[in-house]
């Protein structure tokens, strides 16, 4: 594999795989409003089966030229998902945001095999959106103004509370929570687990002790405090997918990690599946929004 | 319940009328509470129905209960959540999913009202209906269990009550114990597994402890009288010491009553047979 850039970015930069389609294209204005937020670059990083340069570049893309200003196109040829995953390691990539599907995605799934590759090896934080929701967005102009993190009550999905409060600080946008609670919760058992309470003596009192305990267990000092704490039951994917569309959220937060194979990861698949927004992939093992790849690769 | 409050509240009236007359005038006018009222509560209990078929020795949780959507909560085990929350309240309302101990609980409290066949065929029929969504339902079937002789069930839910605050996994440890799950767990040791019960002339006691416990001392104080049951279960051996207060009288399991003074204990040594003997020592 290679890589030729048109440009080496310097700063911290959003990286956005494209492939020719006009699915990967539609990201643009999302990666657009990230980068504007973060204070970085967005580089599109077009990956090509051989190199390709100048006019070649650019003609390979459906891009008009006037779009790319303020942008820096590079670049990568080889197998996508390890071009994206190189380039995503380096040169201080922040955030990728890509489309859910791209120009070999036959239109039934709700993940291209890049993208599904991409979300379960990279360290960084990755924005996938499908292509009728990334059209819907720039249509719109809407901006991210509302973040929607879904908890489970496990330590480890807690853990994303830091990293989105930060990032609705950023973005100067409202961030609400969504507890999603099942018949068994096998995080229950877990040290420093949060779980819907077993007995409700006065389920209004109940539920509202519970979110006193959570706000004061897990998001003291947060610069932004969540705005709205729902508990909802059932599919958590559909549970995430029905809030997100009532709040009329701009961003799903998921803290994830795992593989994607048959009869696994469900929830994750039902929300790329149908969410009316984008969804960002945070690891809880991985970057956090704002230190770049390179940064994690030092570390 | 309604019932019972009645015809209580009907002796009470009538007794305090009789030891206390001005004190009875004094409450009977700031309440506004006349004689004839105090006779309808009588009459008004008679007429109240309890929903109890004589065939079955069932009382119907209310009226239509029984033509409700029967759900098989044992399929939902294990849980962690409430049913009300995995059903949804549309559906629970519909269903003949109780929240919690109701015709136990009406049952365990008047307990000597009704035969115990009435409060085994209860139990039976709405324990494995009861999703106990609230802390005080699993201490109050402990206790009822325990009283009609279900002991797994009973040592099941004991424990389950225990874990409540033992095992914080409430999201509310900060907000303070489940004081009332507390008491029940307590009436589950003590008139469940204990036997112990009051009533107007005496106590009576027939322990049924778990398996896996050795040992139980409850120290009890029961109008002026203070008190202490000792179980030990590996020696069998049962005591009731009283330590101070007026005399008063014990029933055995075997319906043998005997008059207990301060200072003396009764006590069923492993050969079964009661007696009292003088306490030697503290």
């Amino acid at each position: 594999m290679t890589a030729e850039y048109e440009s080496k970015a310097v700063i911290a930069s959003v990286l956005v795989p494209l492939d020719g389609s006009s699915d990967s294209e539609a990201v643009i204005p999302i990666a657009r409003e990230a980068a504007r937020i973060m204070g970085a670059t967005v580089r599109l990083l077009h990956v090509s089966d051989e190199p390709l340069k100048g006019e070649g570049l650019l003609t390979s893309t459906a891009l008009q030229p006037t779009s790319l200003l303020g942008l820096v196109l590079e670049n990568a040829s080889g197998p996508p998902s390890a071009a994206i995953l190189e380039a995503a390691t380096g040169d201080h990539v922040v955030l990728i945001v890509m489309s859910s599907t791209g120009a070999t995605g036959n239109g039934s799934r709700s993940l291209g095999h890049v993208a599904s590759e991409v979300l379960q090896q990279t360290r960084c934080p990755l924005i996938l959106v499908r292509p009728d929701v990334a059209k819907e967005f720039a249509a719109q102009g809407r901006g991210i103004k509302r973040l929607l993190l879904p908890l489970d009550g496990s330590p480890e999905t807690s853990d994303a509370l830091a990293p989105a409060a930060n990032l609705a600080g950023l973005c100067q946008a409202s961030l609400d929570v969504v507890h999603v609670a099942v018949q068994r919760d096998p995080t229950a058992q877990q040290i420093g687990a949060l779980p819907i309470p077993r007995y409700q003596d006065q389920p209004h009192h109940a539920l509202d002790l519970w979110t006193r305990e959570f706000l004061r267990r897990f998001c003291s000092g947060f610069p932004t405090q969540p705005g709205h704490i729902r508990v909802e039951t059932g599919d958590p994917g559909q549970a995430i997918v029905r809030t997100a569309r009532e709040l009329q959220s701009d961003l799903i937060l998921m803290s994830w990690k795992g593989v994607l194979a048959e009869n696994r990861a469900a929830t994750v698949k039902t929300v790329l599946a149908e969410a009316p927004c984008p969804v960002l992939f945070l690891r809880p093992d991985g970057a956090s929004m704002g230190s770049s790849g390179s940064d994690e690769n030092k570390a | 319940m309604a019932r019972w409050n009645l015809r209580v509240a009907g002796v009470l009236a009538r007794l305090l009328a009789e030891k206390q007359p001005d004190a009875w005038i004094e409450i009977s006018t700031r309440f506004h509470v006349s004689d004839e009222m105090v006779e309808r509560w009588t009459v008004t209990a008679d007429k109240l129905v309890d929903g109890l078929d004589l065939a079955t020795g069932v009382i119907e949780q209310f009226e239509g209960y029984h033509r409700l959507e029967e759900i098989d909560l044992a399929s939902f085990e294990p849980r962690d959540i409430p049913m009300d929350l995995l059903l949804g309240r549309a559906r629970t309302e519909r269903s003949q999913v109780v929240k919690q101990a109701d015709v136990v609980m009406l049952l365990y409290l008047l307990r000597e009202s009704y035969p115990q066949s009435v409060l085994r065929a209860n139990f039976d029929y709405y324990e494995p209906r009861t999703g106990h969504g609230s802390s005080l339902s699993p201490g109050i079937h402990a206790a009822l269990a325990a009283r009609v002789g279900s002991m797994a069930l009973a040592e099941k839910y004991f424990a389950q009550t225990a874990a409540i605050d033992l095992d914080d996994r409430m999201g509310n440890a900060a907000g303070g114990i489940h004081m009332a799950a507390q008491g029940s767990l307590w009436q589950a040791a003590v008139f469940g597994f204990a036997g112990m019960d009051w009533h107007d002339d005496r106590l009576t006691v027939n322990p049924c402890l778990p398996s896996a416990w050795t040992h139980m001392a409850v120290p009890l104080t029961w109008r002026a009288r203070s008190l202490r049951f000792t179980f030990d279960v590996e020696s069998g051996e049962t005591q009731v010491r009283l330590n101070a207060g007026k005399p008063l009288v014990v029933e055995s399991p075997s319906g043998e009553q005997f008059s207990l003074a301060a200072g003396q204990q009764l006590r069923r040594p492993t050969d079964g047979r009661w007696s009292v003997l003088e306490v030697t020592g503290q």
